[in-house]
């Protein structure tokens, strides 16, 4: 016979161990945001890590990235595509950024060799509907099967205040040895030390809602109101703690990883 | 004579091998409700089998995803719904998730939704535990977006009625009964939702998805495939999704043969699941499987485009 503590004690280990599992994620996605930001300060003091306002109007980089529009079907107040990302690339252009201490020249740096942050209004400039003509054109191809194919490319460009971290040789920035040659809009270490809060806050709460959960439903009388209260709620956390840690996932992708996709609408 | 068109149906059924299947569902149901009104059921017999069978309710939805297996359209969009309960998640969702974006390993040119890179462990055990924990928000996230551009009109409304029946209905039960619903319905759901889920990793983890022959690894035993109605045999199935499960096991022998490493017939899933993640704790390194493939005889199979392209026109039809 299963008896109610016993099936009692199977559900909240699976529940401990799939709560455990997400947290230990989540824990070693902290470590690689803080072993990024050891990695921004390493560079930084041994003077890699560079900021200055890019010069002259032509592009210092660009992230390219392959995407494919679909119609909406589930509406019909007005016509919208969406779009979502495949393949991207980047590229470092070379040019000119105005630092504190002078100009300094970034050399180019191909694909495999380069790693692009840019802003996310950057990005959603460069998905937006350039114009009626370009939004009926696109229109046809995304109400078929293939869709509507495009490619986006979001450019960082003369005036935009960057971040570079490389190899150093002397006023010139190349990328390095076994690493790729990072460019960004995003101030890097603002952006690892919000990351590290919001995996650290998770974390926490994760881990606190866990123990609330299985302390009110180990309340006793075991299986009485407070304890079946508990019971609904630590249902509800195991469904709930899943796709909340993938959405922490995707929130703390280096912006080099964040989507572009976009939408455009046509009434 | 091809092996379709051996297919042999009744008033009810396509093929009647499909009885088999309706058996499962059928038994599946009277365990779980046999532990809900009945106190002496609740016992590790019918619990466990209850697990068991809600892992072959989640294969029969795989099957009847494929193919509808009752000639009467309303009855297969009937029995989604029967379907969705034993799993407690919409069997409509496979359309998209697994005839679409799993079969072809791409979602418009992003990875497929379950693939085994979802999870990155050292210690392997923990990657087949935390696997569902990715993959199903994953999964549901990727449903979401199919469905706001999909061209199948009645998709969403079905999609609904199958949420609005499983929720309903396991609702419904918790209410009544909120502790013997969750021992003795929701962990058997559970289980199987997340068993196949699970499935993917056990069955592509360490191949060559590039490859026609050996993305996937097959599991070859001949009683376990009886019960699982041949899905042990996938790669025939990924490259072949229309044929009827109930042939896959001479297609498999014909045309992965050659193709196929040897590596990737496993004769039993219990001695893989033991020898990869219990008795072996780290992942095992990639092996180049595909180059059977390249040594063997070319064997027409359409691209993988045209192949996904039928595979959504079937899911509009179906």
């Amino acid at each position: 016979m299963l008896t109610q503590q016993i099936m009692g004690l199977l559900a909240l280990g699976i529940l401990w161990v799939n709560g455990l599992l997400v947290v230990a994620v989540a824990l070693k996605q902290l470590a690689a945001v803080n072993r990024m930001r050891s990695r921004f300060a390493r560079a930084r003091g041994e003077g890699r890590l560079i900021e200055g306002v890019v010069e002259g109007d032509s592009p210092i980089a660009v992230r390219r990235v392959e995407q494919l529009g679909r119609a909406r079907t589930d509406t019909r107040s007005e016509k919208t595509i969406l779009f979502t990302d495949g393949a991207q690339s980047f590229e470092v252009l070379g040019g000119r950024i105005q630092t504190a201490d002078g100009a300094v020249e970034i050399a180019p740096a191909p694909d495999e060799s380069a790693e692009v942050w840019v802003a996310t209004p950057r990005a959603e400039e460069a998905a937006a509907c350039p114009s009626e003509d370009a939004f009926d054109e696109a229109w046809g191809d995304a109400n078929k099967y293939k869709g509507h194919r495009r490619d986006v490319s979001v450019d960082v460009r003369g005036g935009d205040r960057v971040w570079v971290v490389g190899a150093r040789e002397g006023d010139r920035v190349l990328a390095p040895d076994g690493g790729p040659l990072l460019l960004s809009m995003v101030e890097p270490f603002a952006w690892a030390r919000s990351k590290a809060w919001l995996l650290g806050g998770f974390v926490l709460a994760a881990s606190v809602g866990l123990a609330a959960v299985t302390a009110l439903a180990l309340w006793r009388p075991w299986f009485g109101t407070v304890s079946t209260i508990g019971g609904v709620l630590c249902v509800a956390y195991f469904l709930g703690i899943q796709p909340l840690g993938t959405a922490v996932r995707d929130a703390v992708r280096t912006p080099a990883r964040q989507p572009v996709n976009g939408t455009w609408q046509r009434s | 004579m091809t092996a379709r068109t051996k297919a042999r149906g009744d008033w009810l059924l396509h093929n009647t091998a499909d009885y088999r299947q309706v058996g499962i569902v059928a038994t599946y149901w009277a365990l779980l409700f046999s532990m809900y009104f009945v106190e002496d059921c609740r016992n590790v017999v019918f619990f466990l089998a209850a697990c068991y069978f809600a892992f072959l309710n989640a294969v029969v939805i795989h099957n009847h995803l494929h193919k509808g297996m009752f000639k009467s359209k309303r009855l297969n969009r009937l029995f989604r719904g029967v379907l969705s309960f034993g799993v407690l998640y919409p069997a409509s969702a496979n359309l998209a998730s697994h005839n679409i974006v799993h079969h072809h390993f791409d979602d418009d040119g992003k990875p497929d939704w379950a693939a085994p890179d979802n999870v990155g462990f050292r210690w392997h055990l923990l990657n087949l535990l935390h696997f569902p924990n990715v993959v199903g928000p994953n999964t549901f996230n990727g449903v979401s977006r199919w469905a706001k551009t999909t061209r199948q009109r009645d998709f969403r409304r079905q999609y609904l009625l199958e949420q609005a029946f499983a929720f309903g209905l396991t609702g419904v039960l918790f209410v009544f009964d909120f502790w013997t619903t969750l021992f003795f319905i929701l962990l058997p759901q559970l289980w199987g939702a997340r068993g196949i889920l699970r499935i993917n990793l056990i069955q592509h983890d360490g191949c060559d998805i590039t490859s026609e022959w050996n993305h996937s690894r097959n599991f070859v035993g001949k009683w376990f495939n009886w019960v699982m109605c041949n899905n042990g045999y996938h790669t025939i199935h990924h490259n072949r999704a229309g044929l009827h499960w109930s042939v896959l096991a001479d297609k498999h022998d014909q045309e992965c043969g050659p193709r196929t490493d040897p590596s990737l017939n496993e004769p039993s899933m219990v001695l893989y699941l033991l020898r990869t993640f219990v008795f072996g704790v780290h992942r095992p390194d990639d092996e180049d499987v595909a180059s059977a493939e390249r040594a063997a005889d070319r064997i027409d199979l359409e691209p993988r485009a045209q192949r996904r392209e039928q595979a959504e026109a079937e899911a509009i039809a179906s």
